[in-house]
């Protein structure tokens, strides 16, 4: 437990660091230094490394907790730098979406390359019911993930007699399809101009896109959805794992492996698929309604094929099929690009090289998928 | 409709098509042959017309005079052999290493190779984010037929397609060679067994399907007049409709496969009232249903006949 309680600090604190120099030569230093100092711990402290890595999975509801209850601390440890917080609400975004993704393509296989337009169409749900329904966001938001459910469905039945590659084009062109359709139905969606002034949601009455009074501190309307943002990540990542270690999430790795098998086995594929699908497309329409809410802003370019291929290196980096290696990724290439804005023209180039390098030489990503090992319920009992 | 105005379109649509064919072969010969999608393809269409771009300078300083015909042939040899040795490498650092992934690791490294390449030609070629004016480079008197106006760079683009195609066609029907690789597309291990050096054969596959692809992207330039880093995309993306409505592993059906977009492309823009904003649609609604109703594509029933 103390062990678990180090650790995140020691992280944190190192994140913090980061947060706080800003010369880019310091800055490359700390991240070298950083590389160095994990090397050597991966070279001369493995069993320590082992001991952690045991600890973790066996407490994994503690870490997770420590985590979260680290987290809530965050907005005032940065003393409420309202553009830190703002990079740390696309960082839970992005969690949220790698998440959704890494479970349609890691745990299910089936790969999305147009993984943007459920964040659109549950951004553009949210803009058009609040603007133009005038219905309160915290009901749109539901209807934003179940929106994008139901076009996850739409796009899974194409899929359930594609597969591979051909899975990959046809998600490529629902992606453009969608951007192409939210361009041209002027009336609902504004076309290029897309929705301006979506209003903040309120709290109880407290409206989230004001200043925030925390009687010692006050702090930008970010923080409210700091909070917002990372209390969905809370709930995306529980119910994700229970899905994940759930009967259903080992039928979507048996799918995943080998269809035929999986169908030998009475696995009913067409249910599988289509549940991956809506599951894993529900969480980008979350995403993208709290987006929406938190811009006040959205149009079609926002969500075009390159914001599908940064979700997808972020869950490739993690390592596909990891919950804690979709979080890791959706952070580092979130929060890392932000310390070298001068060469932000590179940002994309930099998300192709992460994907092309991790697939070279680290297959498996940062925190590779681990095996569940099978517990038997009786003491007795056999194994398998 | 006027007569000139539907030979007008005919020509039109039978210049994209048959450009779209050109990538839908390279997409079906890797696919046929070395069992990869090589989603970078599309880059290569974008590399040739870029290749082409930079390389007038330097064809015009060794004294050939800009849009001649020895002008035209150098810069198409040095677009060719671009395309070619983009093949070679993709092969040795990307396709080679990833021989033993699964599939959808092979298919997200293409991808992440593409995506470098894309910005790699935005940020280092000068004013690359702008749209670049592509130079004209062989110079053609119009043609008149019946009083239709033709436009030369079309006929061009026609011409040396159809000369490339059936290029493709000897190499691959009719030399040693193009045994080789058909034996490869059919059966890898009993190619192997009779002494097929398989890897010389992936090297050269790739080469020449990705030599094709960089003209394709050099004639799109010729017959638009402009270029733009991200011109592979699309065309990357219609390449690979084409060989899939066609039959991926079947060339021939990814030249059909190819004229059947271009063909529908024109048809939709010329006939529906503002279809142009929904051109790029076309070929992707086409292509799911496609894959819904004729898994296959078009010539599914011969799909055993690869190559």
């Amino acid at each position: 437990m103390i062990k678990i309680l180090l650790t995140e600090l020691l992280c944190y604190l190192l994140f913090l660091v980061f947060v706080y120099i800003e010369d880019p030569v310091m800055v490359t230093a700390f991240i070298a230094l950083m590389i160095i100092a994990g090397f050597m711990l991966k070279k001369t402290g493995r069993n320590f490394l082992q001991e952690i890595e045991k600890v973790y999975a066996e407490n994994l509801g503690k870490v997770g907790l420590l985590a979260a209850a680290i987290a809530l601390t965050v907005p005032f440890a940065i003393m409420g730098d309202s553009y830190w917080l703002q990079i740390l609400n696309f960082m839970m975004l992005n969690a949220i979406m790698a998440l959704g993704l890494n479970f349609m393509t890691g745990r299910a296989g089936l790969i999305c390359l147009g993984y943007a337009a459920f964040m659109a169409i549950g951004a553009y749900t949210v803009g058009i019911l609040t603007l133009k329904a005038g219905i309160s966001f915290w009901i749109a938001l539901p209807l934003a993930g179940i929106f994008a459910s139901l076009f996850g469905v739409i796009l899974g039945l194409p899929a359930l007699r594609v597969k591979g590659h051909y899975l990959a084009l046809v998600t490529i062109a629902f992606g453009l399809i969608v951007q192409e359709l939210l361009l041209n139905l002027e009336s609902i969606t504004g076309g290029t101009n897309g929705l301006i002034d979506i209003s903040s949601p309120s709290f109880f009455g407290i409206d989230m896109g004001t200043t925030v009074n925390f009687g010692f501190m006050s702090m930008t309307y970010q923080a409210n959805f700091y909070y917002l943002c990372l209390v969905l990540l809370v709930i995306t990542t529980v119910v994700l794992y229970r899905f994940s270690n759930s009967l259903f999430g080992l039928a979507l790795n048996a799918m995943r492996e080998d269809q035929l098998a999986a169908q030998c086995y009475g696995l009913n594929l067409t249910n599988y698929k289509l549940l991956a699908f809506a599951i894993g497309a529900f969480f980008g329409g979350i995403a993208g309604g709290v987006y929406a809410a938190m811009i006040n802003f959205i149009a079609p370019e926002n969500f075009g094929y390159s914001l599908s291929i940064i979700v997808i290196s972020m869950i490739i980096l993690g390592g596909l099929d990891s919950i804690p290696g979709a979080l890791v990724g959706a952070f580092f290439l979130t929060v890392f690009p932000e310390k070298f804005r001068a060469f932000e023209d590179y940002r994309v180039m930099f998300y192709g090289i992460i994907i092309v390098l991790c697939l070279l030489f680290m297959r498996e990503g940062v925190l590779p998928f681990k095996h569940r090992i099978f517990k038997p319920k009786t003491a007795g009992g056999e194994g398998n | 409709m006027a007569i000139e105005l539907i030979i007008q379109q005919f020509l039109n649509a039978l210049g994209l098509g048959i450009m779209y064919a050109l990538i839908a072969v390279g997409f079906t010969l890797f696919f046929g042959v070395i069992e990869v999608v090589n989603f970078a393809h599309g880059e290569v269409f974008m590399l040739g017309a870029f290749v082409a771009l930079l390389s007038v300078g330097l064809i015009t300083s060794i004294g050939l005079t800009m849009g001649s015909l020895p002008f035209f042939l150098a810069i198409l040899i040095l677009v060719l052999l671009a395309g070619g040795i983009f093949g070679v490498l993709l092969e040795k650092f990307i396709v080679r290493p990833m021989r033993s992934a699964p599939d959808i690791m092979t298919l997200l490294i293409t991808l992440g190779v593409s995506i470098v390449m894309r910005e790699a030609v935005m940020l280092f070629v000068p004013n690359g984010r702008n749209p670049q004016p592509f130079p004209k480079l062989f110079e053609m008197e119009s043609i008149k037929i019946g009083g239709v106006l033709i436009k030369p760079e079309t006929i061009l683009c026609i011409i040396l397609s159809a000369v490339l195609i059936s290029g493709l066609y000897y190499i691959i029907e009719k030399t040693t060679f193009g045994r080789y690789i058909r034996a490869t597309a059919q059966d890898r291990e009993a190619a192997m067994m009779m002494g097929i050096n398989v890897k010389k054969i992936f090297i050269i596959t790739l080469a020449l399907g990705s030599a094709l692809g960089a003209v394709a992207g050099m004639m799109n330039g010729l017959s638009y007049g402009i270029i733009k880093f991200n011109m592979g995309f699309a065309a990357g993306i219609k390449g690979f409709a084409a060989a899939v409505v066609g039959g991926l592993g079947n060339v021939y059906g990814a030249i059909a496969g190819g004229m059947l977009l271009g063909f529908l492309e024109i048809f939709v823009v010329s006939t529906i009232p503002d279809g142009s904003s929904y051109q790029d649609l076309i070929s992707f609604v086409i292509v799911i249903l496609c894959l819904v109703f004729r898994p296959a594509g078009i010539f599914g029933e011969r799909a055993y006949e690869k190559v």
